[in-house]
């Protein structure tokens, strides 16, 4: 007999609001529909009419894992709107804090995986691994959650790097490295955790393509699916875009530490490389320009900013598209065939991060308008 | 043995058992938070203080077809366990046929079947379906019945008293197959207790797997993981009712325990033999704390792990049985 098994709003396995309907039949499950916006925080409204600046500052509060790549995307679409030129130096400080952002925000995947997969050791260590990165973080921009490195034209001066920063965090990522690579080892040999990741939650490269997979999710499954190689922030690094064939449950976990030691080769190669000279530029900027948009590649998969400018200086018009809005479509089938159990599994191994998808537009389907609701349904606009 | 010996030992015992219970979950936590490198709460917090403020707290009313069979489901599992932890003191052996393992097997039968009865009659909040979206033209499917947390949680522990709770009585016999006898008093009149022999090591290897499946533990918490049903069929248990649960958790794994103790070690819980006793109340932490080493290294198993490592368990526990039979346990 099928059986629809509601899991959500509100469940110890989700960090965040959102809802899952399973439809199980003898607990395997056969069709799965996740549901999202729940929680409403209206920050593209927001940012509606506010001077570039202060919606710059905004944008870093659209997530608390990932703040790094949302201000970086932010100033990034700012500076192509305005012209706006960004010194070589401050292009190599946010790179390392974005790959030291997907260092925490992997090992905090990692902590929240074995969580739902009931190995709280391997959870615990997660986070004991993350904490140094955290440290570091914290070292570098004077906080572990929004760090406010990018601003538009350059980077923060509090977050320049002298040479005692270098040799602090070359030390972190040296023990990151050896402590990392000493868990991946002990996780692949656990035959008890391997029996519940490997051939669970299978996405195929047909399905991940199909329903836009990004990030980690997509490169699981073979898709070679990364903007680091596409935008010109990256061309001075040399590193791998790690895309497994396997498409399940171990794949996305396996891919993850894997991306962790291409993180860190980069952060070596901004160390040894740093540039000297100025970190912000003072240019002036073209205001009434054209809608420009910007893809990045977040820790979670491909992040887009849209910004349109007005003549006073003002944002027009700003749209943001995390890579959760479609991971989740692909989780949706890749959850299908599995355990009940497994499937919660599966949807972890998305990395959803709510925060920054609920955005809560509500399109009217007779007219085609939009509005922003609240978080207690009234309009707001 | 005389009336009132039976009464003074049997409260005695119960004293223990409770007083274990509210010990043993401490012990557990502090086990994991070594190995997990964290100093863990204090041994007394997670069984004692911890009941003691569940007892008093607020209770709720639960949303449930028949809330009376739902907290005696509770009480029936309580006392199915205290039974069998008297029936395995001697104060007990010269009544009727208590000292029986066929009366103790029964009991845990009870006891397993008491958490189908609670998944049948909660109904959380936390799995209630949302009227509006969940009937939304749009939905990929509608129109399927929903299910509460609490009752896919009964349908496990249906699964689990059929085919995971195999291994646990296969081993329980080896030692009374030995004896050729379903009286403990006789198990405990072997010439040598039934764990130095080889058919009694490996029916005591897979005692201890049956014993992780009975108390629920992990990797056995297929009834109530916290990643999908949460607490499964025991979501509704608040407050003092919560308190109560855990004491009937300490006091189950107590009892398993001490039994375990009693049948393979030959040593009862005798409080006239202060000889036997305090080998027996300290060997009886052993299981427990095993447990947690096993707990902190284990993932949740979701029944396709379950029925393999049934099946393996309840092979070699057959093994051992059929090793008895044929060698007379004397090997």
């Amino acid at each position: 007999m099928k059986i629809d098994v509601p899991v959500g709003v509100v469940h110890p396995a989700l960090l965040e609001p959102f809802r899952i309907r399973f439809l199980v039949e003898d607990e395997v499950i056969e069709d799965c529909e996740i549901t999202f916006n729940a929680a409403h925080k209206g920050v593209e409204r927001i940012l509606e009419g506010l001077p570039i600046k202060n919606a710059n500052i905004v944008t870093e509060r659209v997530c608390g894992i990932c703040s790094h790549i949302h201000l970086w995307s932010s100033c990034r679409v700012t500076e192509k709107t305005c012209q706006i030129n960004v010194p070589e130096r401050a292009n190599y400080v946010r790179v390392m804090a974005a790959e030291l952002e997907r260092l925490h925000s992997h090992l905090l995947f990692f902590g929240h995986a074995f969580e739902v997969l009931g190995q709280e050791t391997f959870s615990y260590r997660s986070f004991a691994l993350r904490e140094s990165v955290m440290g570091i973080m914290h070292e570098f921009s004077g906080n572990r959650v929004h760090y406010a490195v990018p601003v538009i034209g350059g980077i923060r001066p509090r977050c320049d790097l002298d040479d005692q920063l270098v040799k602090r965090i070359g030390v972190m990522v040296d023990g990151l490295e050896s402590g990392l690579k000493s868990f991946v080892e002990r996780v692949l040999d656990d035959p008890l955790v391997m029996s519940r990741v490997s051939g669970t939650g299978v996405l195929s490269g047909k399905i991940a393509d199909e329903t836009h997979a990004v990030g980690p999710v997509a490169r699981s499954s073979g898709l070679k699916d990364d903007w680091r190689k596409e935008i010109p922030e990256y061309e001075d690094f040399d590193f791998n875009v790690v895309v497994l064939k396997e498409g399940d449950n171990k794949a996305r976990i396996v891919s993850r530490g894997l991306e962790m030691m291409e993180s860190m080769k980069v952060i070596r190669q901004v160390l040894e490389g740093v540039p000297s000279g100025p970190i912000v530029s003072y240019d002036k900027p073209e205001l009434d320009t054209e809608f420009a948009s910007s893809y990045m590649e977040a820790p979670r998969g491909e992040l887009y900013h849209s910004l349109k400018v007005d003549a006073g200086g003002k944002v027009r018009n700003y749209r943001i598209r995390t890579p959760t809005t479609t991971n989740l479509g692909a989780v949706e089938k890749a959850c299908v065939g599995d355990h009940l159990t497994d499937g919660m599994l599966t949807v972890v191994s998305c990395d959803p991060c709510l925060c920054c998808a609920n955005r809560a537009i509500v399109v009217d389907a007779k007219t085609g308008g939009e509005r922003i609701v609240d978080f207690n349904g009234g309009a707001l606009g | 043995m005389n009336l009132a010996s039976v009464i003074a030992g049997s409260v005695m015992t119960m004293v223990v058992g409770i007083a274990y219970a509210t010990i043993i979950p401490g012990v557990e936590r502090k086990i994991h938070a070594r190995i997990q490198r964290r100093y863990g709460p204090p041994i007394t917090t997670p069984g004692f203080w911890n009941i003691l403020k569940f007892m008093f707290k607020r209770g709720v009313r639960i949303n449930s077809p028949n809330a009376v069979v739902y907290y005696a489901s509770l009480i029936v599992s309580m006392l199915c366990i205290s039974l069998v932890l008297l029936f395995s003191t001697p104060y007990w052996w010269g009544i009727l046929g208590f000292s029986s393992i066929l009366g103790v097997v029964g009991l845990l039968k009870v006891e397993e079947a008491s958490y189908v009865s609670m998944g049948s009659f909660s109904r959380s909040v936390m799995s209630a379906g949302m009227s509006c979206g969940d009937r939304a033209k749009h939905a990929s499917f509608s129109g399927v019945p929903s299910r509460y947390f609490e009752e896919v949680g009964a349908s496990r522990a249906l699964k689990m008293i059929t085919l995971g709770s195999f291994p646990f009585y296969i081993a329980l016999f080896v030692p009374f197959v030995m004896a050729k006898s379903v009286s403990i008093p006789d198990v405990l009149s072997l010439d040598a207790p039934a764990i130095v022999s080889l058919p009694g090591i490996i029916a005591a290897a897979v005692y201890f797997i049956g014993f992780n499946i009975l108390t629920n533990n992990r990797p056995f918490d297929i009834i109530k993981p916290k990643v999908d049903i949460i607490e499964g069929p025991l979501m509704e248990y608040a407050a003092s009712w919560r308190g109560m649960y855990y004491l009937f958790s300490g006091l189950l794994s107590f009892t398993l325990s001490s039994l375990f103790v009693t049948i393979f070690a030959g040593i009862p819980l005798d409080f006239m033999s202060p000889g036997l006793l305090l080998p027996h109340l300290f060997l009886v932490i052993m299981l427990p704390a095993c447990s947690a080493v096993m707990r902190a290294f284990s993932p949740v198993f979701t029944f396709k792990q379950i029925y393999k490592v049934s099946f393996a368990s309840t092979l070699v526990g057959l093994i051992a049985l059929l090793l008895t039979v044929l060698t007379g346990g004397v090997l």
